[in-house]
């Protein structure tokens, strides 16, 4: 539905989605607006199941191999790497597939690459990470798990925190 | 239980007075305004074997009070899933005892309409500026703790300080911003999750200011390109300015 309040200002540096995908909405109606006295309301089965937190929320060790990652790529820049432009492709092309995975699992699918090239016995490895299906996430877990124990080393695990520690 | 066999499943109330948009799929059809005084309910029935909750029933509730706001109507937006027994509990439960507050509210709030604005740091770009800052951690860089040769762990806490020094630039990067935001008569900032975060925020800003808003957005994007992207949605009914 376009609307006449919802047109694009021309600047171009600004993004305005219009109209609100199903996000959108649920992070800007849940919870929110007036409220009818409890005891009046007749029939709220199946709301409260709406009211958790619908966000996505990715663990801590996924954002800083994913920071660590982003400062990497600072390196293959200097050391005439893997050009940013493609590896950004790639992260989107990643996270592009399906709605529900987003932008961010296209980068946690990027760092289990990276983690895959680690591997020597990965038994998976091929050209066609693209094409991973989702229900390889658990694979990825596994590996993950087995990396972390292979690479227990000198320095002590950072403490994992929360990304919900500021709610 | 209304004549048509269903509950009374609450979207706003408006002035009385206001036209009741088209209903289209989701939780509620046969939209209608129940008045009281000076205001009205805006309705839609309901049937009550359905559980809410469905993406369908989400998207109506905003798509019909987003209609209602186009319409130019002061609108004070329910909470999601306020269903009541039948039109007349709409009145004497929810009209009647409350007109005044409603009223007061409607004056207060109907000639304003809501924005979220969310802001990001461009991840490239804020690492560039957090190395270049911090030397520690750029010599770290070149020790190899990013790259991919490194341990886990390693790499871990070397993401972990990065991400540390992004999170401590985001409290005047907010600041900056909210100031930009010269046509907000409130704003309510929601908690950060990702480190890439800067600002989460519902914005309150007068319908006749709409333009100018947009319009500082704008610029604040244009300031900020290259290293804070800016999202903005709405025009929306003023669903986080009404109170809980």
């Amino acid at each position: 539905m376009t609307s006449a309040l919802q047109q694009r200002s021309g600047g171009g540096y600004l993004e305005r989605p219009a109209p609100s995908g199903l996000a959108d909405v649920v992070e800007l109606i849940l919870d929110k607006g007036l409220v009818i006295d409890a005891y009046v309301r007749v029939s709220l089965v199946g709301i409260e199941l709406l009211t958790i937190d619908a966000r996505i929320v990715i663990a801590s060790v996924d954002t800083y191999l994913r920071f660590a990652q982003a400062t990497n790529r600072l390196d293959l820049y200097e050391h005439g790497g893997k050009d940013l432009t493609e590896l950004t492709e790639s992260l989107q092309e990643g996270g592009a597939k399906g709605k529900t995975r987003g932008a961010l699992s296209g980068v946690r699918d990027k760092a289990r690459e990276l983690l895959h090239s680690d591997d020597d016995q990965d038994e998976d490895e091929d050209d066609d990470q693209d094409e991973d299906d989702y229900d390889e996430q658990d694979e990825y877990d596994d590996d993950y798990d087995e990396d972390e124990d292979e690479q227990e080393e000198e320095e002590p695990q950072p403490a994992r925190r929360s990304n919900r520690r500021r709610r | 239980m209304t004549d048509a066999g269903g509950y009374s499943y609450v979207f706003g109330i408006v002035p009385a007075g206001a036209t009741a948009p088209a209903a289209g799929d989701g939780i509620a059809s046969d939209l209608r305004l129940v008045p009281h005084g000076a205001l009205a309910a805006l309705v839609g029935t309901t049937p009550p074997d359905r559980r809410l909750g469905t993406a369908a029933d989400l998207l109506q509730h905003d798509r019909v009070l987003t209609a209602v706001l186009e319409q130019g109507t002061p609108l004070l937006p329910m909470r999601f899933g306020s269903v009541l027994a039948d039109d007349d509990a709409v009145v004497h439960e929810l009209l009647d005892p409350d007109a005044e507050r409603y009223a007061d509210l409607l004056d207060e709030l109907g000639d304003s309409v809501q924005y979220v604005v969310r802001a990001r740091y461009v991840e490239d770009a804020i690492v560039r500026e957090v190395l270049s800052s911090q030397p520690d951690l750029d010599r770290l860089r070149r020790a190899g703790h990013a790259r991919e040769q490194a341990s886990l762990t390693r790499r871990l806490a070397f993401g972990g300080r990065v991400v540390e020094a992004i999170e401590a630039r985001r409290a005047d990067d907010a600041q900056r911003l909210l100031d930009g935001m010269r046509e907000a008569t409130r704003t309510a900032v929601q908690a950060g999750g990702q480190p890439d975060q800067v600002l989460d925020v519902n914005v309150l800003v007068p319908r006749t200011r709409r333009e100018a808003f947009e319009q500082s957005l704008e610029d604040l994007a244009r300031d900020h390109a290259g290293r804070i992207t800016l999202r903005l949605t709405g025009p929306s009914p003023v669903y986080s300015f009404v109170g809980g």
